[in-house]
Order: structure tokens, then sequence, then C-alpha cells
């Protein structure tokens, strides 16, 4: 006893001391990487082509068993989805059992089974498994297909594709698949609502008769099991389901463009842009540079300490995330870059993804990156290979990739062995910036301005993915809205008809520069119609406008020139405080979008007039005049910043674009009602 | 609602059921400690709330040993009708 007491403090002594060594500032190192022991696949195959891997595992009493038909893609053309709805009503019932009493079975056991258009699925504790694998076996070889369920599921799917209509990541994705893949590729058709309606019970059946069969099947059982009685299990279950000749379908392999193009479509519900830049590769998995193509997109964007996350997330903040995808397949794999974007930075985000990839192509990634790719990597490999279906994954790819028998017990080991060379090659070889698409669906009104300015030529689709026209770049005008109402709600936002018109005079003192040299402009007005503007430089006057009511003129630098019978009668026509107030006998003109809000226009005149359609505050204004030459020149007036002064609004930012001049002027007093007198326009 | 919950304090659940309940708890307890992290969470909360680590190869003995009569007890027990919060959510008056 004195011994074990003993001990016992001994070991608490010990373990406070550990405790006192433990330094919680600095990041445990890792240690070494594990080796990988995934248990060795047993294989045979049935009479009927089904070929069966069997995977032993005792650590827990539990088996699960996945069966992988594995067939060639087919295009299902008119009658796009017969397969996946095929799928859906597999294990409805079957010639042996009810569907009602087939659920209630697998519920009774505590254990799952599924099915799908290519496969099945069934798990269960070891003690119930020869009772699921028979169910599933069921399933899969004596499936009915009733008029009842059929109905139900085409009901399901046409509610399911219609509540998708204004998706716009749905949509987005299918038109990406269409375009990439072409129309009469199988991943590149689509299910629609016509295609539906094309789907008998007959097609389903036929469909089930002619593809759910064992020829090009795998039947992957993994857990406690003794392979023996297992053998002997799958033998008395699935010897008797009959082989087909299954039709393999040729079909064109898909092409990346020549040059990359944006390709997009309109939704003009969309509160934001998915941008995907999409190319097709040949990447399948047991290439040599398979590895690297997986760290070089780790690299790019596989997460959220990766670039494109880093740049246009954290550093940009356009999106919740932006990330990459590298997909290997044995017909046709993709590389895609994407992010869902705020409107109005559509532009700046296709821009700056580009600007990823074709910096990973161009430059090589540094060494640490490139290794906190890999310990990502063999991280997650390591946390997956537990998984009984990461198991029965590995065994299953080997079988249809043909890989050495070491393929995943070397993966850390092949993972560790790429370079930093062999990234940058594999990012040129795969992520074709240059030769992509960009697909972008977004709002055509608040986006198509900043694309067309970049230098990708943009051709249109519509939401099934046919070629179609540019949108309508302005939106309807509601009913009832008038120039009329339009001042009237500016009047309202700014403080009401009674508070401005209360408005007598008014002194602005705004400030600005001018390469680098600061200007200081006075504003001074009186009602009706009296106004005086002043500019200047350190003190000295540079410009002045000035009119009284019936004449005026404007000086500039010491020149003092009058004003012309035309001017004057202009002058007249405006009200020098609030000039808005004549505009509602102007014309509406039409609504657009503007820095990512819907803009009203107004003509009054030689002017067109902006006002924000929520908040109704004017936001620019556009003067056309004739220029020196004869041209046309637009003189535009940006207003923002609205700050009250004795009850009403005003702008205290004034941004005035002359010429290749910005002047951005900051205001910087405003008085109502006082310190003007008539003295001041003269 | 009321008559299931009175009808789980009178009489036995079937056989069936019962047996059903085994199932899944089983099928749960045995999935639950599939990974490392579903083993370490079983360890903390079985230390946590019962002191007991040891829990984790034992507690799925405490549910085989349930009988039908101690699930009628609970109910009993525990689902009484002054013991009830009825929440009702309407729709806002228009």
């Amino acid at each position: 006893m004195k011994t074990k007491i003993l001990s016992i403090i001994a070991i608490i002594a010990m373990s406070f001391a550990a405790n006192a060594q433990i330094d919680r500032s600095t990041m445990p190192t890792p240690g070494p990487d594990p080796v990988v022991k995934l248990g060795t696949a047993e294989k045979f195959s049935l009479e009927n082509g089904l070929t069966v891997i069997m995977v032993e595992n005792h650590k827990l009493p539990r088996v699960s068993a996945t069966l992988r038909i594995d067939n060639q893609p087919y295009f299902e053309g008119e009658i796009a989805g017969v397969s996946s709805m095929m799928g859906s009503l597999l294990g409805r019932g079957t010639i042996n059992i009810t569907k009602d009493a087939f659920n209630e079975k697998v519920d009774f056991l505590g254990a799952s089974v599924g099915f799908f258009s290519t496969g099945a699925s069934a798990r269960s504790l070891k003690k119930y498994f020869t009772e699921v694998l028979g169910l599933m076996a069921d399933g899969v070889k004596n499936s009915e297909f009733n008029q009842e369920e059929f109905d139900k599921e085409k009901e399901v799917t046409l509610e399911n594709l219609k509540a998708d209509e204004k998706n716009i990541p749905a949509i987005a994705s299918r038109v990406e698949g269409l375009l990439v893949y072409g129309k009469k590729h199988p991943f590149g058709e689509f299910t629609s609502k016509k295609s539906v309606n094309n789907i008998t019970l007959e097609a389903v059946k036929n469909n089930f008769n002619t593809y759910y069969k064992p020829n090009n099947g795998y039947l992957i059982i993994v857990g406690d099991i003794n392979p023996k009685e297992t053998k002997k299990l799958v033998k008395s279950l699935f010897a008797d389901w009959k082989k087909g000749e299954i039709p393999v379908s040729d079909f064109p392999k898909p092409e990346n463009v020549s040059t990359a193009e944006i390709n997009f479509v309109n939704m003009s519900n969309a509160n934001q842009s998915e941008i995907s830049i999409v190319n097709t590769i040949d990447l399948t998995l047991g290439d040599t540079d398979y590895y690297a193509a997986l760290l070089a997109n780790k690299i790019l964007g596989g997460g959220g300490s990766a670039r494109l996350f880093q740049n246009l997330r954290e550093d940009k903040a356009y999106t919740y995330g932006s990330y990459s995808r590298v997909s290997q397949n044995r017909q046709t794999g993709v590389f895609k870059a994407t992010a869902g974007v705020r409107n109005v930075v559509t532009d700046s985000a296709i821009v700056e993804i580009q600007k990823e990839i074709n910096k990973i192509r161009y430059q090589k990634v540094s060494s640490k990156e490139l290794q906190d790719a890999k310990e990502e990597y063999i991280g997650g490999f390591v946390m997956d290979v537990q998984k009984p279906a990461t198991a029965a994954n590995y065994a299953l790819n080997i079988a249809l990739y043909n890989l050495p028998e070491d393929f995943y017990a070397n993966y850390i080991k092949n993972i560790n062995s790429v370079t930093v060379a062999d990234v940058q090659n594999a990012a040129i070889k795969y992520f074709k910036g240059d030769k992509a698409r960009i697909m972008v669906t977004g709002k055509g009104i608040d986006v198509l301005k900043n694309l067309e300015k970049t230098d990708y030529v943009i051709k249109y689709f519509d939401v099934e993915g046919n070629p179609t026209e540019k949108p309508a770049m302005t939106l309807p005008i509601p009913e009832g809205m008038t120039a009329e109402t339009v001042i009237n709600k500016y009047i309202a936002a700014i403080g009401g008809e009674e508070k401005v018109m209360a408005v007598k005079t008014t002194i602005t003192i705004a400030n600005a520069t001018i390469q680098g040299t600061p200007l200081v402009m006075t504003m001074k007005a009186a009602a009706p119609n009296k106004s005086s503007q002043e500019i200047s430089v350190m003190g000295n006057t540079m410009q002045k406008t000035v009119f009284n009511g019936t004449t005026g003129y404007a000086s500039s630098r010491g020149q003092k020139k009058e004003m012309t019978a035309e001017e004057i009668a202009k002058a007249k026509g405006k009200s020098g405080i609030f000039k808005d107030l004549a505009y509602a006998a102007g014309e509406l003109l039409r609504i657009e979008p503007l820095e990512g809000k819907n803009a009203i226009v107004l003509k009054y005149k030689d002017s067109e007039v902006y006002y924000d359609m929520t908040s109704g505050l004017k936001v620019k204004e556009v003067k056309t005049s004739k220029g020196p030459d004869g041209k046309e020149v637009k003189t535009p007036t940006i207003y923002a910043d609205y700050k009250e002064v004795n009850g009403v609004k005003f702008p205290h930012s004034i941004g005035i674009k002359s010429g290749p001049m910005n002047l951005d002027f900051v205001v910087k007093e405003i008085k109502v009602n006082e310190g003007v007198s008539d003295a001041d326009f003269e | 609602m009321d008559e299931e919950i009175v009808k789980i304090q009178t009489d036995l659940i079937s056989e069936k059921a019962f047996q059903k309940l085994q199932n899944q708890f089983e099928n749960n307890y045995v999935n639950s400690n599939a990974s490392v992290v579903g083993i370490a969470g079983s360890l903390a909360s079985y230390h946590v709330m019962y002191g007991d680590t040891n829990l984790i190869n034992s507690e799925i003995e405490i549910y085989r040993s349930v009988t039908r009569e101690e699930i009628r007890n609970v109910a009993n027990k525990y689902l009484n009708n002054n013991q009830r919060l009825i929440l009702e959510y309407l729709p806002k008056k228009k």
C-alpha cells in the first residue's frame, strides 16, 4: 500500500514538472508523419462481372457496403434527368417487400440503406449486416417502379426546378457546365422542366433495366468481417444479379476557348455576381503531376489561408470567400477559380482572380507556402483515413484507376516529394487563365458597364445557356413616377417644403486642392435667383461669377465679362438656392444604376440630373455645353455627404470634373439666412 | 400529443419498438466512437459530467439494462402536466 501511494505521489510530481516545462506561447511542433496502414483488400469477381473488394477492420463492431456501378457517362438528351429520377425511385418497394415494410426493417435495425443511380450503400452493426446487405441486394436486383411513386417524384423534381428558377448559383453552375463541356456532353446537359416532362415511367424502367447492371459494378465491404463468410454471403445475394448489354456512347471532347472571354448570364434579381474562371484539363488520379496540381490548387485557392481568399476577402472585402478547385476525371477534368462578389466590384474581382492565377503560373511559390500546403493536405488525409468510407473509396479508386496497391500507403511520401518547380509546372499546365471562360452570372445593369471596360470579349447567354443579346441597361420607370414626384421626393428628403422655403440666403465655403494648391470656393445665394460664386487661391480671387437678378458678370484673373442676354435669361430661370425646384418641369428620362444604387435621371435644359431612387437625394448633375472647338463637353458634378443645417440637408462633398481636372470640394461651412446682403451680388 | 404521452405512461412500449430503440442506441454509440475526435469528445463528456472515463467501455451496458417498465416509470416521473410550458405562435394581428 505504502509503495502504491508513493508511486502516485511520484506520478503527480512528475506531471507537475512536465506541466511547468510546457511553454504555451509557442506552437507545439508537430510529430513525424504517421505511417498510414490501410487494411489489405481482398478481391474476387462474380460471373456477372461484379468485382467485390473486402477490407477487414475489427476496430468497431460495424460493417459498411458500397456498390458503385462504373458505367461510362452517357448522354440522356431529350429525357435528361432520367437516371437521377431512377436513382431516387430505387428501393421504394421491390417484388418481395413494400416500401414501408422495407423502411421499417432498416429503421428497426438502426441501420441505413441508400440507393442512387450509379450504386447503393448500406451500413449497420456487425450483428445485423447479413440482414442489411440482404435488403440492399433486394433493392438492387428487384426494385419495382410504380406510377404513384413516379408521379410523386416527378412533381418533386419539377418543384425543385421551379425553386431554382431564380437561384443564381444554380443557374450559374448549369450554364457553366453546358458551355464548358458542350451541349452534347453528358457533363454539359442539365435537367429542365421540358426534359422532366418528357420522362415517362417506362423510360425510368428502361434506364434501370439497361444501366443498373453488375457488368461494371464494384461492391466494397469494409469493417468487422470474416472474409470467408462475407464472400459466401455476397455470392448468395449477388450471383443471380443478371448481367446486361450496356451501350457505350461517343461524345465530343470539350475544348477550351483560345482566348479568355466573358460569358455573361443576366439575372435581374442578383445581389451579387457569381464568377467562375474555368477551363477543362486532362488530369487523372495517378498522373505523375497529380500531387503537384493538388498542392498548386491548395496554395492558390484551397481554403481560408490560400491566396484567393486572402486577397479577395481579407484584403479587398469583395466576397465572403473565393476558392479554386482542381478536379480530376477519367473523361475530362476541370479547374476553376470562383467567387461570389458584390455587384460593383465584379470587374475588379475578375482582375484580382486572374492576377492570382497568373502569379502562381509565372512565379514560384515560396517554400514556406508549399510546406504549409503539404502539412494541411497530409493532416486532412490522416483524418480521413480513419473513416470506413475513405477506406472503401481508396480500395475502389485503386481498382478503377488501375493504381498500384501501395498508392495510398505512399500518398504522404509522394506529397512530400513535390518541389516548388513541380508546383509551377502544374500551375502552367492546368490553370489556364488566358484560355479560360470567365463565367459571370449577375445583374447586367449593375455590372456590365464596368465589365465592358475590361479587355475581354463579352458573350451573352440566357439561363438555359443559349446565346442571346446584351440585356437592356435601364430599368423600367414605375407607374405614376414623373419629374414632379421625383422633385417632391427630393424636397421631402432634404427637409420638407416648409423648411426649404424658409431658406432665404445661404453662404457655402468649401475647400479643395488642385495640384497641391489649396482652393477656397465661396458661394452665396439669395432668393429668388441671386447668386455669386468666387474661387480664390491664398486670398487672391481667381474666378468670380455674379448675378443680381437682372444682370451679372464673370471675371477671371481681373478680366471682367458682362453676361449676354441669353445667359441672363438662363440665370433668371434658376432659383439661386434650390435650383431643383425648377426641374419639376423637366423630363423624366430613365432609371439607371449608379455606383451600386439606382438613380432616376431627369433632363432639364442642358443638364441631366440624377436622384437616388431610394433616398431621393440628388447625387449627380451633368451639364452639357459646347466647348471652344464646337464639340460637346460634359461636366459632371457629384453630390454626397448630406448633412443638416437649420433643418435642411446640404451636400458637404461636391466633386466637379472639368476636363482632365478633378476638383473635390469639402464643405467647411454653410450659413443659412445670415451674413448675405444685396451688396454681395453687385 | 397528450394522448401519446398518456399512452407511454400507462402502457408498456411493444417488444418490437423496444428492440428497435436498443438497436438505434447501440448503432449511435458505436458510430460516435468511430473517429479520434469522437472518442476524445466522449471521454471529455464522461469525465466532466460523470467523472468516469471508463463509461466509454461500459455505457452501452447501462442502455442494455434499461427495461420497458423503467421507460414507463420515467415517462410518469418527468412528463407531468404541471411541468409544461405551452408556447403558441400566433400570426401578427392585421
